[in-house]
């Protein structure tokens, strides 16, 4: 669990007691200090609560945890152990490539402008169907694009062993047409095994600490 | 209270409303933030921002509302 913030609870807290004390007293009201105090208690201290709060769970919604809470990601999240560097989301998180606790979200949002927008109301999306729709099986879930070569270079683009790589020099115009998303680092059968859930049976895991 | 101007008693009443949404409504921000869960996550956006955001605005309207004292010594 992630554990909140303590000021943050801390300030909940208090905006609590405070529309408490004006609930439970409300003639404090009357007078002109009474009035600043429920002005402070019922409108300045909720709006910046919520907006706490809301901070607070857009942070949490990009957390492993919170993606692989849903059980038909289960498998997903078993496919970041799986002991074999061909998968990439393997071996990028069992070797801190990317940060543990943001995994999913780390190459699932879109590094545009409105892309952490444009993840969370997927995620909404997402929240929907878990509850009130059909829930494919882990197998049958694609994502909604092409997996865009932006996403990768991010963090790949200028790195020596990405640039020095001789299979991406292949042809003198490769790093161009790679950074240019005119060939995909996954779907030309280079960097292709990524998930794979479908094939977890056939595996074996990887055991942290062995 | 009950000797006070009924207008005055009206306030109070919208005001203690307000004050209870919106204890109500961060009662519920801060339970849903003992867990990492999409539930939390629908129970904040679903049940707490709604009591808080009317209990912000009747506490609005109680005070834009609230008559001018002149008028509430005329009656």
């Amino acid at each position: 669990m992630i554990a909140p913030t303590v000021l943050e609870v801390f300030f909940i807290g208090i905006a609590v007691v405070l529309a408490g004390l004006i609930g439970a007293r409300a003639e404090l009201t009357r007078a002109r200090g009474g009035k600043i105090l429920a002005f402070l208690t019922l409108f300045i201290l909720p709006v910046l609560a919520v907006t706490l709060g809301f901070s607070e769970h857009m942070q949490r919604a990009e957390s492993t945890q919170f993606c692989l809470s849903c059980h038909v990601m289960n498998d997903f999240g078993r496919s970041l152990h799986v002991d074999d560097p061909s998968y990439i989301p393997a071996k990028h998180f069992q070797n801190n490539l990317v940060p543990r606790d943001r995994a999913c979200y780390t190459c699932h949002t879109d590094y545009t402008m409105f892309g952490p927008f444009h993840a969370k109301v997927r995620g909404l999306r997402h929240i929907y169907v878990q509850y009130f729709g059909k829930t494919p099986a882990p197998a049958e879930i694609t994502l909604y694009t092409p997996f865009n070569n932006r996403e990768c270079l991010h963090c790949h683009a200028g790195m020596r062993v990405y640039q020095e790589e001789p299979k991406h020099n292949k042809t003198p115009d490769m790093m161009n047409r790679l950074n240019s998303n005119q060939v995909s680092c996954m779907s030309s059968k280079c960097h292709d095994t990524v998930h794979d859930v479908g094939t977890l049976d056939t595996v074996t895991f990887w055991k942290e600490g062995r | 209270m009950t000797n006070a101007g009924m207008p005055v008693a009206s306030l109070e009443r919208r005001v203690h409303l307000a004050a209870i949404l919106i204890c109500l409504g961060l009662v519920v921000l801060l339970l849903t933030l003992i867990r990492v869960h999409p539930l939390a996550f629908m129970a904040f956006i679903l049940i707490g921002c709604p009591l808080v955001l009317a209990g912000i605005l009747l506490f609005l309207y109680s005070i834009v509302s609230e008559e001018p004292m002149p008028r509430q010594r005329a009656t």
